[in-house]
């Protein structure tokens, strides 16, 4: 069997057995602690004041447990998890009752899917080439500058920086939107309708892009630059009298942006956390917001959605990243 | 000897290494030729200031190097005569590559490893635009053909090849635009025998056809002779004898040569191999007269103290007190 | 770099001969290198404020309209008060300490679990090594938000300041045992084979001895850079509300203000107090972290010295 085909067979593996691993976890834990939320639900209900006729609570009971997929024993709830997900059955959520949970996930995933891919792409491709040019040229001054603004951007975690961003460009100087999706209501595609969009979407995505780009993505492809400009290939093909961009685009931006494609795979998870955190700064209608909501609402369902959601989305995407790897990086690919 | 059969021409070409106080002569007072047509050795043992004085050659001059005196004249196709330290960086980077090539020391990690063979041909002509890839690739590949390389290797990503096509691949890449000199150090010290062989007779084929000149930098004496005009021994950031390559080995004036040539195992040879004794100098701090003098099995009192002049016997050059006659 | 005196002896001497090397390489790193001096000055006006100058707050900040709210920076109030009537500056003081206080909890437990864990699998392989390696893969892979914030929401009514460093150490110490143990596995492969026969010491004594000392920089590295995690994971929390809601940290701070609409109103002082204090203390965590791997790191500690 070739190289290839062991290397992907095995990655798949790592990935079923990394979905079971989480998908157990979120089983296992609410059911762990002595938290029972269809009596916590019961519960609120006798905490309002009024008095229902104990056989309809009963009824009403029963109900939940179905509902909160918690009927059976263990092993049948377990067995119970995987069949809904298989067939995308996530149950209806409480706080918009009997709206399906994965319905409102539908609603919320394009906002975050569109989110995420295009802040990505733009912060992964501008960090690093920008970091790589600075680690070449670092005793330029740009690039001394450059490093220094990495190092406060790098720790701070997204949602930090969203709040900064709102405060200065939606308050302090108020170009754009306090929150929000967009303002009008869809009647049809126009002009109008996309510049909303792009305006309510400019501060979450700058919140997201700008410590990517210059933070994390520039200071890790700063560190590869330095190392690679002293290479062997690198020299030579100075030796060889080659001009600087071309060295620049040939040889580093190619050799460090095939590396940095692995590392993007390890860093989706953090990255995802951040880009819901940020969508709930600004009310951004993804599943971020979702999640908040249903947290204020004591919405489980829709909060093991969203986990479940989460796992899979983030494991997936890693998958097809590794599985990518091999095709564009020729030194792995032909052996 | 006219002038006009000259391609490179070093006359006291001094450089050091300084770091803090501590300054290195690499290269001491150098004066060198390279004709024509003519593969030129240069030998002598790890240390002696072979690859610093290809550096100097080239240009490739950075700190902690500092060149100090000497001029370096590079005679190009047209017989335009160019002192390579006084043109600006434009004209150097031009030239690279088109009249004067480099092929560094430890190259087998030395081309793009994620570009293909034929894109890093096509890089070289792009430089001096040539945009046109049908026509390009047409003529590369003739040249592959001409030198005995397959077409295969074009397709290639270089950790595709093995060591040897590898490095035959540089060197075809150093002379896809037959410049009048190419700088090889050490070109075969990390391949086997049978590779070692290819690289030789690429070289050699080469310069048959397109009389290009060669400087081929080795520590090892066999290699020397077998592929080597003329040669120059270097000791200590000297040049202690210059002269054609048969005539040194048959004869060598200077005894560091004599002790060289004498380490060579020979097939049939049934005298026990001699190596020489001692270390060489310390270049901070080199020992006063001739440089050679303390592991000279002839040395006279003169040599301690006052360093020889060249001397010239017919086509050769030495630097030897024994040579005063 | 800083060298472990052998355990056992004379303890007093050798704690204080320990205490004088350590204080020694500390002058050394504050003087030489510039990303540590400017995270530990930050640092210590942060830390100040928060430990010592709280200390001093004249009521619970907590406690609703002991000031007149909304009202503005000014002399009077320092930072302004909030909607309810709180003062923005001593609440911040209690809140740095708290953040700080589940950042030196989460940093204890996680890397120093990870820390042990990570030797063991790291000395010992075998099957621990394989399980080991299973789970900490599917950590990193796995976002840790959705499943902190199931938990936290499960664990509402009994979250306390250390319950919440608990947790969040759930999900710090599978990096720092994947790191430890690639560490002791490189020294391993380096040992000679007579050294490790001949001088008598078991595995498990070579690792406490010797390796131990090369894991130790990273180490302190890796604590710092806990902290900084722990608490953008608890303000991260805070903000969608599951944190614990009856103290204060940063991230609770930021959750009021964003619930009471604080920027909608204009009440800026009230969200930028914490936002500006959290980045004042990522950095300067961040620059202490990268000043000791600078420093521990033999060929970047002549280029630091600039």
């Amino acid at each position: 069997m070739s190289r290839l085909a062991v290397f992907i067979i095995s990655r798949i593996i790592a990935f079923v057995l990394t979905i079971v691993i989480g998908v157990t976890i979120v089983f296992a834990i609410p059911r762990l602690l002595p938290y029972n939320p269809v009596e916590a639900q019961i519960g609120f209900i006798y905490s309002i004041g009024q008095f229902y006729d104990p056989t309809a609570i009963e009824s009403l009971r029963q109900a939940l447990y179905e509902l909160y997929g918690l009927k059976g024993d263990p092993f049948e709830q377990y067995l119970a998890v995987w069949r809904r997900l298989l067939t995308f059955d996530l149950g209806p959520s409480i706080m918009n009752f009997p709206t399906p949970v994965a319905r409102l996930i539908g609603i919320a995933l394009p906002w975050t899917l569109g989110l995420l891919t295009f802040t990505l792409i733009i912060s992964w491709t501008l960090g690093n080439v920008i970091g790589t040019i600075a680690g070449y040229l670092s005793n330029r001054r740009f690039s001394k500058f450059l490093t220094g603004v990495a190092v406060v951007l790098y720790p701070v975690p997204y949602f930090i920086l969203a709040l900064v961003l709102m405060f200065t460009f939606a308050f302090l100087v108020p170009i754009f939107p306090l929150g929000g999706g967009m303002t009008l209501v869809v009647e049809n595609i126009n002009l109008d309708l996309v510049l909303n969009l792009a305006k309510h979407a400019a501060l979450p995505a700058l919140s997201i892009i700008i410590p990517g780009a210059l933070g994390w993505w520039f200071l890790s492809s700063f560190t590869l630059s330095t190392q690679k400009k002293t290479e062997d290939f690198v020299r030579y093909a100075e030796l060889k009298g080659l001009r600087e961009r071309i060295v620049l685009r040939r040889y580093l931006i190619r050799n460090i942006l095939m590396p940095q494609m692995t590392a993007l795979g390890l860093a989706l998870g953090g990255i995802f956390s951040g880009a819901l955190l940020t969508e709930v700064v600004y009310a951004y209608p993804g599943l971020g917001r979702l999640l908040y909501q249903s947290i204020i609402n004591n919405d489980y369902n829709m909060i093991m959605g969203v986990s479940l959601l989460s796992i899979l989305g983030v494991s997936t995407a890693t998958l097809f990243l590794d599985l990518l790897y091999p095709l564009i990086d020729p030194t792995v690919r032909y052996r | 000897m006219s002038y006009d059969m000259e391609v490179l021409r070093c006359k006291g070409v001094t450089a050091q290494y300084e770091a803090g106080n501590l300054a290195i002569r690499a290269v001491d007072s150098v004066d060198m030729t390279v004709r024509r047509g003519e593969i030129f050795g240069l030998a002598g043992e790890s240390g002696c200031g072979k690859t610093t004085l290809m550096r100097v050659i080239y240009r490739d001059v950075t700190p902690p190097l500092r060149v100090l005196s000497g001029k370096v004249s590079l005679k190009v196709g047209d017989g335009e005569e160019l002192d390579l330290y006084s043109i600006d960086k434009n004209t150097l980077m031009k030239i690279r590559t088109k009249m004067i090539s480099y092929i560094p020391q430890g190259s087998m990690s030395v081309m793009n490893p994620t570009s293909r063979v034929k894109d890093q041909f096509l890089e070289v002509f792009r430089k001096y635009g040539r945009v046109d890839k049908e026509e390009v690739l047409r003529e590369v590949r003739a040249k592959l053909s001409e030198l005995g390389l397959s077409e295969r290797v074009l397709q290639s990503f270089p950790h595709q090849l093995s060591g040897g096509m590898r490095q035959r691949t540089i060197i075809c890449l150093a002379t896809i635009l037959n410049p009048s000199l190419v700088l090889a150090d050490e070109p075969t010290s990390a391949l086997d025998v049978v590779y070692q062989r290819g690289v030789v007779e690429l070289i050699q084929k080469i310069r048959d056809m397109y009389k290009t000149s060669f400087i081929v930098v080795s520590h090892d004496m066999g290699l020397q002779y077998q592929v080597t005009n003329r040669i120059a021994i270097m000791y200590a950031g000297k040049i202690v004898e210059t002269g054609s390559t048969e005539e040194v080995f048959r004869k060598p004036l200077h005894p560091y040569s004599e002790g060289l040539i004498n380490s060579i195992p020979r097939i049939g040879g049934a005298k026990q191999l001699e190596g020489l004794a001692g270390l060489p100098p310390n270049l901070a701090n080199p020992p006063p007269g001739c440089r050679f003098h303390p592991r000279c099995p002839y040395r006279m009192e003169k040599c301690a103290t006052m360093e020889p002049p060249v001397f010239r016997v017919g086509d050769r050059t030495a630097a030897c007190w024994l040579l005063e006659r | 770099m800083v060298a472990i005196p052998r355990l056992g002896g004379d303890t007093v001497k050798t704690v204080s001969l320990g205490l004088f090397k350590f204080s020694h390489t500390f002058l050394d790193i504050f003087r030489y290198n510039r990303s540590f001096r400017t995270g530990f000055i930050i640092m210590a006006i942060v830390l100040a404020l928060g430990v010592g100058v709280g200390s001093f707050a004249p009521t619970d900040p907590r406690r609703w309209y002991t000031d007149p709210p909304n009202r503005p920076p000014s002399l009077e109030y320092p930072l302004g008060t909030t909607t309810n009537g709180q003062n923005v500056f001593w609440f911040l003081t209690w809140s740095i300490r708290n953040s700080l206080l589940i950042g030196a909890i989460t940093a204890l437990v996680a890397s120093h679990v990870g820390l042990i864990l990570g030797m063991l699998a790291g000395a010992r392989g075998g099957l621990l090594d394989r399980a080991l390696m299973t789970v900490t893969d599917s950590f990193v892979v796995i976002p840790s938000l959705p499943t902190l914030i199931l938990l936290a929401v499960l664990l509402r009514d009994v979250m306390s300041i250390p319950l919440m460093g608990l947790l969040i150490s759930i999900f710090s110490w599978p990096w720092p045992s994947r790191q430890v143990r690639a560490m002791v596995l490189s020294m391993r492969e380096r040992d000679f084979i007579a050294t490790s026969i001949f001088s008598g010491y078991g595995l498990w004594g070579r690792v406490l001895r010797d390796y131990l000392i090369f894991i130790l920089p990273w180490h302190l590295v890796n604590a710092t850079n806990t902290v900084l995690f722990a608490i953008g994971s608890e303000a991260a929390l805070a903000v969608l509300g599951v944190s614990i809601l009856s103290e204060t940290t940063l991230g609770v701070m930021i959750y009021w203000a964003l619930n009471y609409s604080a920027l909608f109103r204009g009440l800026w002082w009230w969200l930028m107090s914490p936002v500006v204090t959290i980045i004042l203390i990522f950095v300067g965590l961040f620059l202490i972290s990268r000043g000791v791997s600078e420093y521990s790191n033999p060929r970047l500690r002549w280029q630091a010295r600039g």
